[in-house]
């Protein structure tokens, strides 16, 4: 979204700075910044610390200086990277920062944000049909014979699993494959 | 403190990276930029509008957005794989068939 934000956005703004952002760079820093956004809203920092400007005995009250967190280091990081190339990596820090809020907030439209990606894309991966089939009647045998009796447990274990040589083969060593 | 069930960020981060060195190697850096008046206006190249994302032109801004990425790692633990790689998929208009709708995350 940022993606196409951007160089829209250029174009819009070069007339009106007579031709100052006319190059956008190369690099998602637009998207970074979307995602920073996110990171900003949602993660908790963990720590704080300040940094007192002046010498004097540190007072809740009035205190002079300056309040980081652990979170500050990685926003650093990101000023940096929008600083690299300016105005161009500005404008699209500052484009996705944006659109990572409207996203959050709800502004975009709300198919929009309802959008997944298939689990194939993201390397997840449902059972095998025969897997599925598979604990379902283990499952079923497992009832059985906690339902059963005594005499009936002695017939079943003769009638009720029928399964073949080699399926006992592979249910024997399913756990060391 | 590794990329433990978050294959989108270290994919992404192993394709920036992958990405830009072989601009580099193949000297095609000139591709993936945008000048407003010369490219688009002039020679009506709006592709660029496309790939422009793919890879940066100097290490230092590979460095600091791999670091950057790699931070976001527990946004995307939280979100789920499916969910955030929606925030990058959205350029990609060309590819909007694939996107499955479903309601759910994860």
């Amino acid at each position: 979204m940022a993606a196409v934000v951007t160089p829209a956005l250029t174009f819009l703004l070069r007339p009106l700075t007579l031709g100052l952002i006319n190059y956008v760079p190369a690099g998602p820093t637009g998207i970074v910044f979307a995602i920073l956004a996110q990171y900003h809203a949602m993660i908790p920092h963990i720590y704080k610390y300040r940094l007192a400007l002046s010498t004097s005995a540190p007072n809740d009250n009035h205190f002079v200086g300056l309040t980081f967190s652990d979170k500050s280091y990685r926003y650093l990081l990101a000023l940096q990277l929008a600083l690299f190339q300016w105005p161009g990596s500005l404008l699209a820090a500052a484009v996705g920062w944006v659109v990572g809020h409207a996203w959050r907030n709800g502004v975009l439209p709300g198919s929009l944000t309802t959008w997944r990606v298939p689990g194939w894309m993201v390397g997840i991966r449902g059972p095998k049909r025969t897997e599925e089939f598979e604990g379902l009647r283990r499952r079923l045998e497992g009832e059985n014979s906690a339902a059963a009796t005594g005499m009936q447990t002695l017939g079943q274990e003769a009638t009720g699993r029928r399964r073949t040589t080699r399926q006992q083969l592979f249910d024997q060593f399913r756990g060391a494959l | 403190m590794s990329f433990t069930n978050a294959p989108v960020t270290r994919s992404l981060v192993l394709g920036l990276v992958a990405s830009s060195i072989a601009a580099t190697l193949f000297d095609v850096k000139h591709y993936f930029y945008i000048l407003v008046d010369l490219h688009i206006l002039k020679y009506h190249q709006s592709w660029r509008a496309l790939i422009y994302q793919l890879c940066y032109t100097n290490s230092s801004e590979v460095l600091f957005a791999c670091m950057t990425l790699y931070h976001m790692k527990s946004v995307e633990r939280m979100w789920g794989s499916r969910k955030y790689l929606v925030s990058f998929g959205l350029p990609r208009e060309l590819d909007s068939s694939i996107y499955g709708n479903s309601p759910s995350s994860s």
